[in-house]
C-alpha cells in the first residue's frame, strides 16, 4: 500500500493555483510542486494542517491510500 | 508570512534565505578560513621541525634550538629507534593538524552538516588517539631504548602517566563522540530535507 497525494484534485476543486496556495500556506511553490508529484518522503502535520485550513478540507481529502 | 510574501514575488530571494539558514554565518566561515590557513602553516612548520629533530638525532648534531639529552651516549640502533618513534609521533600530530585544516576548509565552504565534516571529525579523533597512545608509550619506549646498550641489570624502564596524556585521550574520545553525533545529525538533516 502507498499513500497518494491528491492535492492537484483539491486545488482544481477550489479553483486555486499552486502559487496562491504556496503563498497562503507559507512554503515554496517548488515544495507544493514536489508534494503534488509525490516526490517527498513525508509531510509535516503543521504543513498538512495549514493546507487543509487554506483549502477548507480534511487531510483525507488530500491523502489517499492506494493498494 | 514575511518569507511567504517574498516567496510569491521573488523565488530567488527565498532560496537565498533558505541557504543562509542551513549554512554557517559568514563570520564563522571567515574565521574557519583563517584557522584553515593557520592549521596548514602549522602542518608545514611541524613537519619541518620534526625533520630537523630527526636530522639532529641521526647526525648527533647540536642544532641550536634542538636540545637532545644523551646525545653523545646513544648508540646507532638506539638513535635509529628514537628517530623512528619521533617520526611516528610527528606523523600523528601532522595528521591531526591536516584533518583539522580539512575540517576548517569544510566549515569555510559552509557545509557543517555534511558527511565529509563528520568523517573528518572522526579522523581527527583517531589521529589524536594515536598521539595520546604514543605520548603514553613514549617514556617507556625512550627509557628502554636509551638503556638498550647498558649492561644487564643496568637497563631501566620508566612508566608514567600525566594529566596531559589523559587530557589528550579524553579530547580524542570527545571529538570521536562529536563525530558520531554529527554523522547522525547529517542523516537526520538529509531525512528532514525530504519533508515538506
Amino acid at each position: 500500500m502507498q499513500i497518494v497525494v491528491r492535492l492537484d484534485v483539491m486545488l482544481a476543486r477550489r479553483k486555486m493555483k499552486s502559487r496562491e496556495l504556496a503563498a497562503q500556506v507559507g512554503i515554496t511553490e517548488q515544495n507544493i510542486s514536489l508534494l503534488k508529484s509525490g516526490k517527498v518522503k513525508g509531510i509535516r502535520f503543521e504543513t498538512l494542517a495549514r493546507i487543509c485550513e487554506v483549502l477548507d478540507c480534511q487531510p483525507g481529502d488530500i491523502l489517499e491510500a492506494e493498494a | 508570512m514575511y518569507l511567504a510574501n517574498h516567496l510569491l514575488f521573488n523565488d530567488k530571494f527565498f532560496v537565498l534565505v533558505r541557504q543562509d539558514m542551513t549554512q554557517l554565518p559568514s563570520r564563522t566561515r571567515q574565521l574557519s578560513a583563517v584557522f584553515r590557513v593557520l592549521s596548514l602553516v602549522s602542518v608545514g612548520g611541524f613537519a619541518l621541525f620534526a625533520l630537523l629533530v630527526v636530522f639532529a638525532l641521526v647526525t648527533k648534531s647540536a642544532l641550536g634550538f634542538v636540545a637532545l639529552e644523551h646525545r653523545d651516549e646513544t648508540g646507532v640502533l638506539a638513535t635509529a629507534l628514537l628517530a623512528a618513534f619521533a617520526l611516528i609521533g610527528a606523523a600523528a600530530t601532522i595528521a591531526a593538524l591536516w584533518y583539522t585544516a580539512r575540517l576548517f576548509g569544510i566549515y569555510a565552504k559552509g557545509e557543517p552538516l555534511s558527511v565529509e565534516a563528520a568523517d573528518t571529525l572522526r579522523l581527527i579523533a583517531f589521529a589524536l588517539l594515536a598521539k595520546a597512545g604514543l605520548a603514553i608509550l613514549s617514556p617507556i619506549y625512550t627509557s628502554l631504548v636509551l638503556s638498550i646498550d647498558a649492561l644487564p641489570g643496568a637497563r631501566s624502564l620508566t612508566v608514567s602517566l600525566d594529566m596531559g596524556q589523559l587530557g589528550l585521550l579524553l579530547a580524542a574520545g570527545l571529538i570521536y563522540t562529536v563525530g558520531v553525533v554529527m554523522r547522525q545529525a547529517v542523516d537526520i538533516a538529509a531525512e528532514n530535507r525530504g519533508f515538506v
